[in-house]
């Protein structure tokens, strides 16, 4: 056994040349292949996060029926008391107002949401005050976000003075002047083209309500925590209100993203077989361009199945080599993408993929199932790629193999 | 000979005028759709008004009282003016043709409302901006047609079905109005949808006379879509074809609280 590892260490090295060519081949492919799945896979978890962090939160507590009928009147009262209940349970909470408006800058106004948010808890729960795209979050009485378009559309900027004007919920006429304090990335074309977020206490002001929220958004404690765990410990402290998972209150984008992961199956299938093919090609060429040497073996002696094994174990040699070095490569550049990240700000502002906002900044991961997939398939792949040309020199008569072309 | 020949010229001239002068005459019993509409159309604008009205607003949450002011004049003109309560006196609607403004005192902004807001309650009301904002009649947007005749509720009625014309942008499906055949007056107003839904009814009782006219001094709105809510609109008092100049209705005046 060991004359045929000394053979096929040797055999490898003899065409140094060509074997350098596999290797580089070899690194190349697995490299990009890791890098490629560390990036489609960080922007997965990045439109996860943009369709929780950057808006509804992953957890949601409403008053039942509130769903139904989005209606200022089917609020929760006292939501400060439920906030610190709920912080005792292992997560963050904040409360938020929903109600609609008309909001207008000069002479453009149109009609908008506007969300009443807990600027200090909010922040615990939420991103949005990371996702700034001009100006500052919420700080003064009478401060407003917008929404990246409804901005565009109200031709409104940083310190602009706008007016709001509502129904009420005792029926009045709600109107008050407001002063942009910043304004949002992209995030989803309902924020974008319709959000102004003010503090709960301006909402409250503008609506003339009480102590009241309509949803109390929360986030897990531990990030690693299964979110239907969560969310059934939290229906039996709060019975008498709805909890409900991100996943649920928005299937459609929870299913869209989940048929992003299957596309990104399918993606990374195509590059994983086009960094094969360079592996089986330069492989079958190793073993075609050899024939009539092998041939020279078996006639001197060497039987079919010796032959068969000689190449196997040149060929995991050879990817051995190869698949340690490219995961290395891989695993770096991987790395450095998940610090550094790809800067496309100058190809594009972000963009826009199943309704949620993709930044410009595009950040891989880095995890055991971005790294060890690509490896595996690759080093498979090669074992199978010389099964045939393997087969084919050992079944060769020697005579045939000495004027083999 | 010559003589003759330009008799026969005159009368060719001058029987179509004769007809057309005499015709509604001969016909005096059977109004076409087209007059009752005018004529209802007359009763409510005429050249101008000025006129103040009590509004009450019902719904499932909360019930109010306003007292309005409003000034018309044509179809293009129309400034309102809340009165009463005192949490909303002074706030305001400008309409100058198909653009309407609101003002609020409070703010001291006037705020233009867009048109993706038309269908839009009017200050919580049950009245739509497109209510307001209608600068046509209705007779101008809408194929109309009288579709009953006779009795019905005790009293001669006419029926009138108005379905839009293809090119009009309206935001109904169809119309129907009820008509007192003896005075013409209008009792109430279907409208609907255009998947042929009654969405809301408009109700016209308390027809007395005021302003020098006949008219239904209370309007009711009533949404299908929401049990118990309506809309009640009557009439305080109400002057018609007063002088007022086009400059009044402007956002300027708009902001004065003099109106």
């Amino acid at each position: 056994m060991l004359l045929y590892l000394k053979l096929a260490w040797r055999n490898i090295w003899r065409n140094s040349r060509r074997t350098l060519i596999t290797q580089f081949a070899l690194i190349v492919a697995l490299a990009l292949m890791i890098a490629c799945s560390g990036l489609t896979w960080g922007l997965v978890k990045q439109m996860e996060r943009n369709a929780t962090l950057l808006g509804p939160g992953e957890l949601q507590v409403h008053r039942p029926g509130y769903l139904d009928d989005r209606s200022i009147y089917r609020s929760i009262e006292h939501p400060h008391t439920l906030v610190a209940t709920l912080e005792q349970y292992g997560v963050k909470a904040a409360s938020r107002l929903h109600g609609f408006g008309l909001v207008s800058h000069g002479d453009n106004s149109s009609g908008t949401q506007v969300l009443g948010i807990d600027p200090l808890k909010e922040t615990t729960v939420t991103d949005f005050h990371k996702h700034l795209f001009k100006g500052s979050f919420l700080q003064h009485e009478k401060d407003v976000l917008l929404g990246k378009k409804i901005a565009v559309t109200l031709d409104a900027t940083i310190g602009d003075e706008l007016v709001i004007v509502t129904q009420a919920a005792d029926g009045s006429i709600g109107n008050d002047l407001y002063r942009v304090a910043g304004i949002l990335k992209g995030i989803s074309e309902e924020i974008d083209r319709s959000t102004v977020m003010m503090s709960l206490a301006d909402f409250r002001g503008l609506f003339s309500l009480h102590n009241v929220a309509t949803e109390i958004a929360l986030r897990r404690g531990d990030p690693t925590e299964d979110l239907t765990v969560i969310r059934d410990r939290i229906k039996l402290a709060l019975p008498d209100q709805e909890v409900k998972t991100w996943k649920e209150l928005f299937p459609a984008v929870s299913d869209l993203l989940e048929l992003t992961d299957a596309s990104i199956y399918i993606l990374l299938t195509i590059i994983y077989l086009a960094g094969s093919l360079i592996m089986l090609n330069t492989m079958l060429m190793s073993v075609f361009e050899r024939i009539k040497e092998l041939g020279i073996m078996m006639a001197i002696g060497f039987r079919p199945m010796q032959v068969l094994l000689l190449i196997f174990l040149e060929t995991f040699f050879l990817t051995l080599c190869g698949a340690v070095m490219g995961l290395a490569c891989g695993v770096s550049l991987s790395l450095y993408l998940t610090h550094y990240g790809l800067d496309l700000t100058s190809i594009t502002e972000g963009f826009s993929f199943v309704g949620i906002a993709a930044e410009p900044h595009w950040f891989a991961v880095t995890t055991f199932n971005t790294v060890f997939p690509p490896f595996i398939f690759l080093f498979v792949l090669s074992l199978l790629a010389v099964v045939y040309p393997a087969i084919k020199a050992s079944l060769l008569k020697p005579v045939d193999a000495l004027v083999f072309h | 000979m010559r003589v003759k020949n330009s008799f026969t010229l005159t009368a060719l001239l001058v029987m179509p005028l004769l007809l057309t002068f005499f015709l509604p005459e001969l016909f005096a019993g059977e109004l076409t759709s087209l007059e009752i509409l005018d004529k209802i159309d007359m009763m409510w604008r005429g050249e101008s008004s000025i006129g103040t009205y009590q509004m009450k607003i019902k719904t499932s949450h909360w019930e109010r009282n306003l007292r309005i002011k409003s000034w018309t004049k044509g179809l293009d003109y129309t400034l309102i003016r809340i009165e009463y309560p005192k949490k909303e006196k002074g706030v305001s609607t400008l309409k100058v043709e198909n653009n309407l403004w609101n003002y609020l005192p409070k703010i001291n902004r006037v705020v233009k409302v867009p048109s993706s807001l038309m269908m839009g309650s009017w200050m919580g009301s049950h009245f739509t901006n497109d209510d307001l904002v209608k600068e046509s009649t209705l007779a101008d947007d809408y194929h109309h047609s009288i579709t009953f005749r006779g009795k019905r509720e005790g009293q001669e009625v006419y029926e009138i079905t108005l379905l839009p014309k293809e090119e009009a942008a309206v935001v109904w499906g169809k119309v129907i109005i009820l008509v007192r055949k003896n005075d013409l007056m209008p009792l109430h107003e279907v409208f609907y949808d255009e998947n042929d839904k009654p969405v809301r009814e408009m109700k016209l009782t308390d027809i007395k006379m005021m302003g020098g006219r006949l008219l239904p001094t209370t309007m009711t709105i009533v949404p299908y879509d929401k049990p118990g809510e309506f809309t009640e609109v009557t009439y305080v008092e109400i002057s018609f074809d007063m002088e007022l100049s086009d400059t009044f209705f402007s956002l300027r005046n708009l902001k004065q609280q003099e109106g």
